[in-house]
């Protein structure tokens, strides 16, 4: 099987790009149907190569429009604001120890650098995920 | 709740609704509907999800006969669908024919 053309696969690269943003199964779905047309433009006999090589890569372009649309928006997730308290913690410690270093000494400090690691572990980016749970694709 | 709170009637929609309707019992996949519709995929797609978030349009998977080559998902319009877009398009080309100068206003049963 010979390789698939450069414009095909750069298509495929910017969708799984795209993809990744959206929930595990709609991204699945997503990937599946969107880089399944990418062939459908190729050969479109109408086009010339240098026309379908340019509409493949404004068809991926303009999924990722597509997969903004598909994404909730942020924010609108609760456990975000459970995920941010380490961060927020560290940040109270560090306010009230400043003034009083040598008393709390080392003990804040590790706290703070503790802390300030689980938010950042909590608040990694993440594939987002649809909030009426169906996980349906779109 | 309206199942069509979904959709507005816009000149984008009626484009679509219009390549539905060519032949309602065709099912049709993405290029082929950007191609009759002249719509970008970044506009075609959204309006797609919302047609079958609402109801209006069916979506299925069909394997290719060619070995190799991926499952395509093709969309066509359910028959409550076809109905709501003869009566819609019905309805703008009343409303354009009255002097509406083409304008176009949400969809009977839009929130």
């Amino acid at each position: 099987m010979g390789r698939a053309p450069w414009a095909l696969r750069a298509g495929e690269f910017i969708l799984r790009q795209i993809c990744h943003q959206l929930p595990a199964q709609e991204a699945k779905d997503c990937f599946t149907e969107w880089s399944a047309e990418l062939p459908a433009i190729w050969d479109d006999e109408a086009l010339p190569r240098w026309r379908a090589a340019t509409r493949v890569l404004a068809y991926c372009h303009g999924q990722r429009h597509t997969a903004q649309s598909l994404t909730p928006p942020p924010g609108e997730d609760p456990a975000e604001m459970l995920r941010a308290t380490p961060l927020m913690g560290a940040a109270l410690i560090s306010a009230l120890s400043t003034d009083a270093q040598g008393l709390v000494g080392d003990i804040s400090t590790y706290a703070i650098g503790l802390l300030s690691l689980m938010g950042v572990i909590a608040l990694r980016p993440r594939r987002a995920k649809r909030n009426d749970g169906s996980g349906s694709s779109g | 709740m309206c199942r069509f709170s979904v959709v507005k009637m816009t000149r984008t929609l009626e484009r679509v609704l219009r390549a539905f309707l060519e032949d309602p019992a065709a099912a049709r996949y993405g290029y082929d509907l950007m191609k009759a519709t002249a719509l970008q995929s970044g506009t075609l797609y959204p309006l797609l999800a919302r047609l079958k978030e609402g109801g209006l349009v069916d979506a299925h998977w069909e394997t290719p006969a060619e070995e190799g080559q991926r499952p395509r998902r093709y969309y066509q319009l359910s028959a409550e669908g076809v109905r709501w877009a003869r009566l819609e398009l019905a309805e703008l080309a009343q409303r354009r024919s009255k002097g509406g100068a083409g304008a176009t206003r949400p969809a009977q049963g839009t929130l």
